[in-house]
């Protein structure tokens, strides 16, 4: 399954996309929330 | 983030990590990230549009508040903290581990049921898999 779009700004505003990171493996890890 | 005790075998794979939050990012600096040397990027997406593109849902309260486990852990973190804990807005959201192959598949997904992770140990062997497998 190819991997759905995935860009957002990180802590810092600064925008990411995994897409840039294509090529090498990337884990990417969602987390429930903060506390 | 047990992962980031593994940092060495992640670079070795020449590996990626993306954390994802939903919460506001004072109060993931505060809690979350407290103490923390996170060398990776942590998204933020507050609308969950991307949560639930990855097809990540929010859990029935029962599932997640029903389960002893889920208890002891939110005990552990109160009794650790210096200061009084403060959780973030949505505690039924669920979240996910996913590893993304270099072509842009999806080649490893657990999206969380409960409040539950896969080992470590079991999102390394498939990092390591994909760059054993890749051409660079």
């Amino acid at each position: 399954m190819p991997a759905p779009p995935l860009e957002l700004p990180d802590l810092d505003g600064l925008r990411v996309r995994l897409e840039d990171l294509r090529g090498r493996p990337v884990l990417v890890s969602f987390l429930r929330h903060a506390g | 983030m047990k992962v980031l005790d593994r940092r060495e075998r992640l670079e070795a794979a020449g590996a990626a990590v993306l954390f994802v939050v939903h919460d506001d990012p004072a109060l993931v600096r505060r809690t979350m990230l407290r103490g923390l040397d996170v060398p990776y990027p942590v998204l933020v997406d507050p609308a969950r549009e991307a949560y639930s593109a990855w097809g990540l849902r929010r859990a029935s309260a029962v599932r997640i508040w029903g389960d002893p486990r889920v208890w002891m852990r939110y005990l552990r973190v109160a009794l650790t903290s210096a200061r009084p804990t403060r959780f973030g807005v949505d505690t039924l959201q669920l979240g996910g581990d996913f590893v993304v192959g270099a072509a842009g598949v999806v080649v490893y997904a657990r999206p969380q049921r409960t409040d539950d992770r896969p080992p470590v140990g079991v999102l390394l062997r498939e990092v390591e898999q994909v760059a054993a497998s890749s051409p660079w």
